[in-house]
């Protein structure tokens, strides 16, 4: 631990066996000016990929591709309800979540919940517009944020 | 600690308002600063005080205080 208690994570870098088949997989990033947004990514040498409404959301969805740089994805709202509105009026641009590709959804769950963090399901798993129906759920970490599991094919 | 009396301190640290008392009857309606995005952080600070988990569904589902009063009870929170 470090003087101010702060954990300082595993001597050699390894993550507990449950995490070990989890990768980053995107950003994404609330904004209420795709245009504006998508400028700077293309400043940075970003390139357009799919882009996707879900409606259960009520939002738009674009990712962003580079071949050095992670994924982004944008997500804009479709009108000016939903809990994306509300962010974005509270807070503005920014960093909405963390998506990290996994083996199975249920199971991190289980294992976030076994490391005794104190995590909410937002979203249950669905099928994602966006990425061919693999299933999909987001999860409010304490301390953290958003995160988003994007399980198999 | 009664479970309305922890509930209570949970609102209002939420909702940074010491002067919520909570009603079964109140809803979002009643307090300002309770939208859908502090919704949530409500939930998560209820989840980690009581000990209980919560599904999606069951998040968004509550009408009122005394929905979610009930819903802790039905899981055993304390």
């Amino acid at each position: 631990m470090l003087p101010g208690g702060m954990p300082t994570g595993g001597a050699d870098g390894s993550a507990a066996p449950a995490f070990q088949s989890l990768k980053f997989h995107h950003f994404a990033v609330a904004t209420d000016d795709p245009r504006l947004s998508s400028e700077y990514l293309v400043a940075l040498g970003y390139q357009r990929g799919a882009n996707a409404f879900d409606p259960l959301q009520n939002v738009n969805l674009e990712m962003w591709h580079h071949g050095a740089m992670p994924d982004v994805e944008l997500v804009w709202p479709s009108g000016t309800g939903g809990p994306l509105s509300t962010m974005l009026r509270k807070k503005g641009v920014g960093i909405y979540h963390v998506c990290y590709e996994v083996d199975d959804l249920a199971g991190t769950l289980d294992a976030l919940h076994a490391k005794n963090l104190n995590v909410l399901e937002v979203v249950e798993a669905r099928p994602a517009v966006l990425f061919g129906g693999r299933p999909v759920a987001f999860y409010l970490v304490e301390g953290f944020g958003l995160i988003e599991l994007l399980g198999p094919a | 600690m009664q479970q309305n009396e922890k509930l209570q301190r949970i609102f209002r640290d939420v909702f940074d308002d010491p002067t919520i008392e909570l009603e079964p009857t109140m809803t979002a309606d009643d307090i300002a600063e309770w939208d859908s995005l502090s919704h949530v952080r409500l939930m998560l600070e209820v989840s980690k005080a009581f000990g209980v988990r919560f599904s999606a569904s069951e998040v968004s589902s509550l009408n009122n205080v005394g929905d979610l009063q009930a819903l802790i009870s039905s899981k055993g929170g304390a």
